[in-house]
Parts: C-alpha cells; structure tokens; sequence
C-alpha cells in the first residue's frame, strides 16, 4: 500500500523539479531580447527601417479581421502580438497599474480614452503621421477626445423594439422607463454605467456627462422607479430576448440592435425623441510605447476602407469614414437601416467623455439602483 | 426510516441544483442549431468545429500548462510551508500570513502583482501567469496539508527515527504517506482554481497567450461560439476522471 504511493510522489517530485528547474533559466532567457531592444531604442541612430519590430496591440476577441495581423506584417515586415481584453474597466485597470507600459495600440471606448489620457498614459496623436485618417468624417474630429484616440467604430444608443408585438411606435426614453401597461416586465436596459444612467439623464433632460449631484439624485429615484417594470438589466443578449420574445422593448447599441435584426425583420431601432448618446470605439498609443512608428502603421493600415468596409458589414457598427459608409451595398443598409443614419444626426447626439471626479458618484449611483428593490 | 427518505430526497435536489446548469451545457454542446433557445437535433458539429478552432485550442493548452505549473509547485512549497509552521514556527502572525492571499480579494492582488512585474521589468507571459498563482496556492495547498498535520501522531516518526532510519528516509516512508491524501487534495483544489481563475491572469498574462478564461471573456463582445460548450463539456469530463483517479488512488480512507 505504501510503496506505490511513495512512488506517485517520487514522480511528482521529480516533475517538480524538472519544472522548477526549467522555469528558472528561461526566465533570463525571457526577458534577455528585452535588454537589448531597449538599449536599441534609446539610441535614435540606428540604421533599422523604422516600421519594422514588433507591436503589441490589445483588442476585444473578433473585433477586426481574423486575417488583418497576417496580412499587415505580411505588407509591412512588423510582427504583431494580439492581446484580448473583454471590458473597457479590465484593459483600463491594466495600463494604469502597469503605468501604461507594455501595449503599442489599445482599443477602447472613447469615454475610456479620455480617462486614460487625463492621468498622462497616452500619447498625443500626430494625424499627420496618419494619412489614411483624411478619409475620417470631419465632424468626428471635432471630439476633443481624438486628440488622444484615433476613431475606429461610433454609434448611438436608443430604443430597440419588436415592431409585430409593440401596437405603437415607442420614440421617447419614457417609452422604457415608464412603459405602458403591456410593456410591463418585458423590458431590458443596459447595465454598464453609463448607459444605464443615460436613459433617465437624457428623459430628464440632463446632459450624459452630467456632474450635478443634485440631477444625478433625480436620475437616481427615476431609474428605481423604473426598475419595477423591468425585466433585466442586460448587456450582451438582450438582442436574443427581443428575438424570442421575452422582451420587447430594448435600450440598445445602435450595432447591437443590428444583431437582432439579423435574426427576425421585425426588430427595428429608434434614437429616442429626447436625444442620446454618441459613442466612438477608438484606437490609443500609451506613452510609454517604443515603436510609435509601427503603432502609427498599423492604425493606418486600420483605418483602410476595406477593413473599415469588413466592420461594417461584420460587426454591423457604423464607422466614421467616408470612404466606407459610400461603399456600402444597398442590401445592408435596407436591412439594417440604422447604418445608414448620416454622421450629422449623430454628431446631435451627446459624445460620451470622461467625467472626472464624479465617476465615483456615477458607480455609487449604478450600486444602489442595481441593489435596489431585492 | 421516514427520515431518510427526507434525506435523499433532499440531497437529490441539492445533486439537481448543482448539476442542471451543466447538465445543460453538455447537452447543448450537442445541439446542431448553437442557439440556446432552439434544439437543432443531435451533432458533434462544434466539437468538429472546435478541432478547427486553434485559438480555442491554444487558450486550453495555456490554462492546462499554468495550472499543472502552478500545482505542482506550490505542492511542495505548501506542504514544506505546512509542517514549517506546524512543527516549528507556532506563531498566530505567522500563520494569519500564510492565509492572507486567500483572502485578498484577487482584483487588489492582481494589480499588486502586475505592478511588481512592471517594476522589476519582468516581461509577462505564462510564466508570470503561472507565478502569480503560485502564490495564492500555496496557500490553499498549506491549509489543507495542515489539517491533515495537526492530527498527525508524532510517536509514528520518532519509532521511525529511533529504529535508525535517517530523517529524509523518514519523511518519504512515514510523513508523507500519511498527509499524502491532504497534499493531494490540496493539489486538486490548487489546479481547479488555477484552471478557472480570470482576475489575476489577465492582468498578469502577456500578449498572444490568453488563457481560457481570458479567451472566453473577450469573446463576449462578439464572438461567442457554441464550440465554447463543446470544449467546456471535454474540460469537465476530464477533470471527473482526473477527480476519480484521485479518489481511487487515496482507497478507502478517502481524502476530504
């Protein structure tokens, strides 16, 4: 009984030691590349083609062209490293712990951006060293934000809904937070902060970067109110509850709505009457970044139209350039009708930015509505 | 006799609780449509696709490496920790020490790694993964080693070392095959954690080698697909045969 036991051990142990063992020297092995990669980096003077090396970019899983890494290095010589995060919060937490440092290019949602940039970890755009940003819808430019953060996909919020079972055409924020009696229970709003706040922002009136302590307590009682009538607060398959019927009545990404609609025609989406939000997926360079040179390559070579072109028909978001909205085939856009809302009536909307200080207000906010009622 | 039929009736339901939402899962790792909501008839249609998928592949293979890393690791230094502290350092700080990275919620020590890693400009990979949750298993692997320790008769040793045997043949005769099934369930309990542990690697992760948790997270946006079920379903069988194998393999007295 107790020699085989002893010998299972002996195993373990020498496995253990075999990994102990190789888990040491490979780790001077490991980090021995980057010694003289930063020696090279600090002399400016070498004779090396600037856009070669190697990039590490972090992204959402799919978010772009499966093939998109292998052919930009296969173009251009720059090897690529893809990182993934799943939520803005977690890529966010990452570069500010390690104080920017590691990523070349990052994508994250333009509120994010500017959070980022204000504690100093991005660097300044050049659009000059972009000429493939001179095809990007002007008005996109004038969101303060991009001086930091490159524009890759924007959209709105609003109000997604099964026209077959919904007898009337909702068009307010009202519509969600204080729906008629059938409507009742089937209902689902967002549950990431800011857009579970912009609904009551919006229908009171209030700006989506609001930072008035006493409207947020306004926005507060509203959403708990409207908790009564709601059926879930649901980020990621709220589209598939509209198409089973479950809900019928969403507050939806613009794009998102799109994915229901994909799968039942009856779907349709509404920028509510009271306005909403704009929100543009960006693209950033920390900082502390050593090849900004292949970063900047490698957004160019993003913002081409066929990639913007394989979104748009892909991820069903609209994309901020021209060359690819005038491109698009007539079937995608009567299909999903709200690729086709014209930056102007977009640029109505409010752009989403950071909001400081009252981000702690803001989560406290989000807290108690989500706690309330239970 | 009444009373045990309360019994088994309740147990079944608690067996009905725990086990459904897998249960589901499996079977919809079958289901030919991949929608959760609609039964497409029987197929091996995603496990197929699985095979095609390397990115889902890869991120498995990383996990499997950073938890067999890790576990066996803090096998030894938790069990050498464990009989440290209860045979030689009796000590109420101490000991609160060894518990702490279980008990730190994993955001505070993940960014306390990261951080650590960035200032002694450790490059991230698996390898950081893998130490990183060294060290909070250690410390699981130390609490349960110990339970087994404390009711340890000491007079087993001291014959052993009285008949001649030198201290080390003692140890690998005598200690640890009696505090065996406590390493090895310590061990078991250390790869499931590391397995399934999301917080701490990604922070700690380098690029192009995500985990399987990580994988899955990011593809929440916009990738799910249903060949996640498939791969969930051969995760979990293997680790009901790698549970059974344990049990076997501790006989009768049983480990918990």
């Amino acid at each position: 009984m107790n020699t085989p036991k002893l010998w299972v051990f002996v195993v373990l142990l020498v496995s253990l030691v075999a990994v102990a063992c190789g888990g040491t020297p490979s780790q001077p092995a490991a980090s021995s590349p980057e010694i003289p990669a930063q020696t090279e980096s600090a002399a400016p003077a070498q004779p090396q083609a600037p856009a070669r090396g190697k990039i590490v970019i972090s992204n959402w899983d799919a978010y772009m062209p499966s093939d998109l890494l292998e052919k930009f290095t296969a173009e251009t010589g720059i090897q690529v490293e893809l990182a993934l995060h799943a939520t803005n919060e977690e890529i966010v937490g990452k570069l500010v712990a390690s104080k920017g440092k590691g990523f070349d290019v990052v994508f994250m949602t333009g509120q994010f951006a500017d959070a980022v940039a204000k504690m100093g970890l991005l660097s300044e755009i050049d659009y000059a060293k972009l000429p493939g940003s001179a095809n990007l819808f002007e008005e996109v430019k004038r969101i303060p934000f991009t001086k930091y953060a490159v524009p890759y996909t924007w959209g709105t919020t609003g109000l997604c809904y099964r026209s077959d079972l919904v007898n009337y055409e909702p068009d307010s924020w009202y519509d969600l937070l204080k729906p008629k009696p059938e409507l009742a229970g089937k209902i689902t709003m967002l549950s990431t902060d800011r857009w579970l706040l912009l609904p009551a922002q919006k229908a009171l009136g209030f700006s989506a970067n609001t930072t008035d302590a006493g409207e947020m307590q306004q926005v507060k009682d509203l959403l708990i109110e409207a908790k009564k009538t709601l059926l879930a607060y649901d980020d990621t398959t709220f589209y598939s509850k509209l198409v089973s019927g479950e809900a019928l009545l969403v507050e939806a990404w613009d794009g998102w709505c799109n994915y229901g609609i994909a799968e039942n025609a009856d779907i349709r989406f509404v920028i509510p009457k009271e306005g909403s939000d704009l929100w543009v997926d960006t693209m950033v360079i920390p900082a502390p970044s050593e090849n900004k040179e292949a970063a900047y390559a490698f957004i160019d070579y993003v913002l081409r139209p066929e990639i913007g072109a394989w979104v748009a028909e892909n991820i069903l978001y609209k994309v901020p350039n021209r060359m690819v909205m005038g491109s698009l085939s007539t079937d995608l856009l009567t299909t999903f009708p709200n690729l086709s809302i014209p930056p102007q009536e977009l640029l109505k909307q409010e752009a989403l930015q950071d909001v400081g200080e009252a981000q702690s207000l803001y989560s406290e906010i989000v807290a108690e509505v989500l706690a309330s009622g239970q | 006799m009444r009373s045990q039929t309360w019994l088994r009736f309740h147990s079944s339901l608690v067996y009905i609780f725990l086990y459904a939402p897998i249960l589901m899962l499996i079977v919809l790792s079958f289901n030919r449509s991949g929608l959760p909501t609609a039964w497409g008839g029987f197929s091996l249609y995603w496990y197929a696709e699985l095979l095609q998928n390397r990115a889902l592949l890869n991120a498995a293979l990383n996990s499997l490496l950073v938890a067999s890393g890790s576990t066996l690791v803090s096998a030894a230094f938790g069990t050498l920790l464990a009989m440290g502290l209860e045979r030689i350092a009796r000590n109420l700080v101490l000991d609160a020490f060894v518990f702490l990275p279980m008990i730190i919620p994993d955001i505070v020590l993940a960014i306390a790694l990261l951080s650590f890693f960035t200032f002694i400009e450790m490059p991230l990979s698996l390898l950081t993964i893998t130490i990183s949750h060294i060290v909070f298993n250690i410390a699981f692997v130390a609490a349960i080693v110990r339970t087994r320790l404390s009711y340890f008769d000491n007079t087993l040793e001291e014959a052993s070392l009285d008949l001649g045997a030198p201290p080390l043949k003692t140890f690998f005769k005598i200690t640890l095959p009696l505090i065996l099934p406590g390493v090895i369930a310590g061990s078991l309990l250390a790869f499931t954690i590391s397995l399934d542990e999301f917080v701490i690697a990604f922070f700690t992760a380098g690029p192009a080698q995500p985990t399987l948790p990580i994988l899955i997270y990011s593809m929440v946006r916009f990738g799910v697909t249903p060949d996640v079920n498939a791969l969930a379903t051969i995760v979990l069988s293997l680790s009901a045969l790698l549970i059974l194998i344990a049990q076997r393999f501790g006989g009768t007295e049983g480990f918990f």
